[in-house]
């Protein structure tokens, strides 16, 4: 497969969260306005780039025995690293993320990369895949952050976006509203996918 | 064997590596973490108990040296200074205390006659809807215009009242207080 | 599918259980549900005024569209004939309070029917009661305009009840055990007292539940546990220290309780089947009820008890008799 298909397949056909559904635990959490949901997806792609490129370069000095642990403190590394770097330079988000920035670290989607593509695939390749799989999870997270915050504070970014007499319906923000969020965008991508059935 | 070997040369090396290149990262972010913290935690505390001032009191801060204690450990103070027309009035600094459940970070304004201007509670973690009512201004107004001498609950012949059902808290923010306006003297030597 | 055999038409078709033939069909039991809620309407109107008329209509005519649209969008037979919506409709108003703005109705039943029911596959596949997932969603959204009560102003006959200006639970949260003292019991029974719309007049409720009872749609299991088990559970309380806990008749009857034991926890499809799970599922319920009363961080605790037992209602259902026959496996 090309370098650009690696890299565009993690915008539909392996979209995370809704295509692997991997990762919910952060897709649940911290989407409850669209800017969490860009500050987490971020964070994660940085983790995500990085890790499958170094993995890549090691995979074939890394003995498959012990291949879980090492991928595992790669990605803690920069796990600890985004994190740094968040509260250096974007401390606002620091806060608003609170735990879920060290939680990066046992999100199924950068192991499963890793294990799953980055070790058995050439340097180029790992990179384009961690890019369109990192910014595929941010816009979903996005996506979702941008629905339940429109539809359960009036506003997106921050900004207020319905008419003045809009009522927020509270429940979007709470976890419940997470779930049905998640279940009808679910829906919605596989009534799509089957009626554009995969060539 | 040869695997065993490789397999424990690799993972010290990558562990040894991720060790070394993660200090680095924590050596090379502890200044612009440490703006962010005071920009984003101490700077709207500062603002709360400091007024009428025309500089950047978080620009214009100052490390003091403010002698050694009991076990001759170096005592170090960030200060922020309060100017006007480059005249230091007013100064701000943070202390700490133990709560009821952990420590409560505090920033005191102090005026060169060793009066509060203000307090404002910037960490703690007392129980909500009890402890954590002395965030309220309800409370921490009552501070202004005291001194090391009227810091103290109204019971004890001082004049602060405490919050209701919530003594340990409310004493923990005195004494905070109080182990600031301690270290004033020192701190007026210094700038005023 | 291959043809396996010559014939055209199969002679027999077997089917699974179960085999025994009624001709109690969805229309019959919504209907005479439909019929037993008319008292407790027309106890609403007598209170609250014909707003609360209205508020069932706005209920019911949603309800109706909202599973045409569904049915339609779903490309599923339509069945809004079988009387389901209006019952959905008309519970939903009857468990709010008569001063519910308009559009909080109409998104509430929306829910209910799209999110409580139509997700699922439609009537009898939801596993959780869609009238109170429709009431869950809104009172977690907009907890002001849930809890705006109005005084009951009877249209003829009797005097107000002016005793308390919120409804009785709410008093006995706000106010304790004391401000109740003097509200004359049959004020709450027959429901001059502020309220839900259908949920004030016990005396309606219970016309309703004894007529689902005699025309054998519903059985005694789970109405009887259910406010049993509250009843007792109060009890226990009371006898405990009656200066904190209120006599637990008042519990029964303020709130939605019997309106909850008759009507709600009876929904088929979302309770227990069998006897014993079924009272299971009663006693489950009332627990819960006064458990959320007393200490809950809501007021009345019916819905989320029924809500809570219509999850466990899978086990409950493994609660069966023993199968006639079997022997024991021998090793």
């Amino acid at each position: 497969m090309s370098v650009v298909k690696e890299f565009t397949k993690g915008f539909w056909q392996e979209l995370p969260p809704f295509r692997l559904v991997l990762g919910l635990c952060p897709t649940l959490a911290v989407t409850t306005a669209a800017e969490n949901g860009v500050g987490m997806g971020l964070a994660t792609t940085f983790v995500l780039v990085f890790s499958n490129v170094l993995v890549s370069i090691l995979r074939k000095l890394i003995p498959s025995k012990v291949r879980i642990a090492s991928y595992i403190v790669v990605i803690a590394s920069f796990v600890v690293m985004a994190e740094l770097l968040l509260q250096a330079y974007w401390y606002p988000m620091y806060k608003a993320l609170g735990i879920f920035v060290p939680l990066i670290v046992v999100n199924c989607i950068i192991l499963g990369r890793a294990e799953a593509f980055a070790s058995k695939n050439p340097i180029i390749h790992s990179f384009a895949d961690g890019l369109g799989i990192g910014l595929g999870f941010t816009l979903s997270l996005t996506v979702l952050g941008s629905i339940r915050e429109i539809l359960g504070n009036g506003t997106i970014f921050g900004t207020s976006v319905m008419w003045s007499t809009f009522e927020p319906l509270k429940f979007m923000v709470k976890a419940p509203g997470a779930f049905v969020c998640l279940g009808f965008l679910l829906g919605l991508m596989n009534i799509i996918s089957r009626r554009r059935p995969a060539h | 064997m040869r695997d065993l070997i490789k397999m424990v040369v690799v993972l010290l090396v990558i562990c040894t590596t991720s060790g070394v290149v993660l200090s680095y990262v924590n050596e090379a972010t502890i200044a612009p973490r440490e703006y962010q913290y005071i920009k984003f935690v101490q700077e709207p505390s500062i603002k709360a108990v400091l007024s009428g001032y025309n500089n950047d009191p978080v620009k214009d801060r100052m490390q003091l040296n403010l002698g050694e204690d009991q076990e001759g450990n170096p005592v170090e103070k960030v200060v922020f200074p309060a100017k006007k027309d480059g005249k230091t009035f007013e100064v701000a600094y943070s202390a700490a205390a133990k709560g009821y459940h952990g420590p409560i970070e505090v920033m005191v304004g102090v005026d060169p006659e060793g009066t509060l201007t203000g307090i404002s509670i910037m960490t703690h973690s007392e129980t909500p809807g009890l402890g954590a009512r002395i965030v309220e201004p309800k409370f921490t107004d009552q501070f202004a215009g005291l001194d090391l001498e009227t810091t103290k609950l109204s019971a004890d012949g001082g004049k602060v009242d405490a919050v209701s059902g919530a003594t340990f808290s409310t004493l923990g923010v005195i004494t905070a207080v109080d182990a600031a306006l301690e270290q004033f003297p020192q701190i007026k030597k210094e700038i005023f | 599918m291959e043809k396996a055999t010559s014939l055209e038409k199969p002679i027999l078709r077997v089917s699974v259980a179960p085999h025994i033939q009624q001709k109690i069909t969805t229309s019959h039991l919504m209907y005479n549900t439909l019929i037993a809620l008319v008292p407790a309407l027309l106890a609403g109107i007598y209170f609250f005024g014909f707003a609360s008329l209205k508020l069932a209509l706005i209920c019911m005519a949603t309800a109706v569209a909202c599973e045409a649209g569904m049915q339609g969008v779903m490309g599923r037979k339509l069945t809004i004939k079988n009387g389901s919506s209006l019952v959905l409709g008309l519970l939903f108003a009857l468990i709010c309070s008569p001063e519910l703005p308009w559009w909080t109705a109409v998104l509430g039943v929306a829910v209910a029917v799209i999110l409580g029911r139509g997700i699922y596959g439609g009537l009898g596949n939801n596993p959780f009661n869609a009238v109170l997932v429709g009431w869950a969603v809104m009172k977690i959204s907009f907890a002001a305009q849930m809890a705006t009560w109005i005084m009951p102003e009877p249209l003829f006959g009797l005097e107000a009840g002016g005793y308390i200006e919120y409804p009785p639970l709410e008093v006995l949260r706000l106010d304790g055990v004391d401000a109740l003292l003097d509200l004359p019991w049959r004020d709450l029974f027959i429901g001059n007292v502020p309220g839900a719309i259908g949920t004030v007049c016990v005396a309606a409720v219970l016309i309703g539940g004894i007529y689902l009872l005699a025309r054998r749609i519903i059985t005694w299991h789970i109405p009887v546990s259910f406010l049993a088990s509250a009843w007792l559970f109060g009890l226990i309380f009371w006898l405990i220290d009656p200066e904190v806990y209120a006599n637990p008749t008042i519990y029964l009857l303020s709130g939605w309780m019997v309106l909850g034991a008759f009507f709600l926890a009876t929904d088929k499809g979302t309770v227990p089947v069998t006897a014993p799970g079924m009272i299971i599922f009663g006693i489950g319920c009332g627990v819960i009820t006064m458990i959320i009363r007393y200490w809950g961080g809501f007021v009345d605790g019916v819905a989320f008890a029924i809500l809570l037992m219509n999850a466990l209602t899978p086990l409950l259902d493994r609660v069966r008799p023993r199968v006639y026959g079997r022997v024991k496996q021998v090793a």
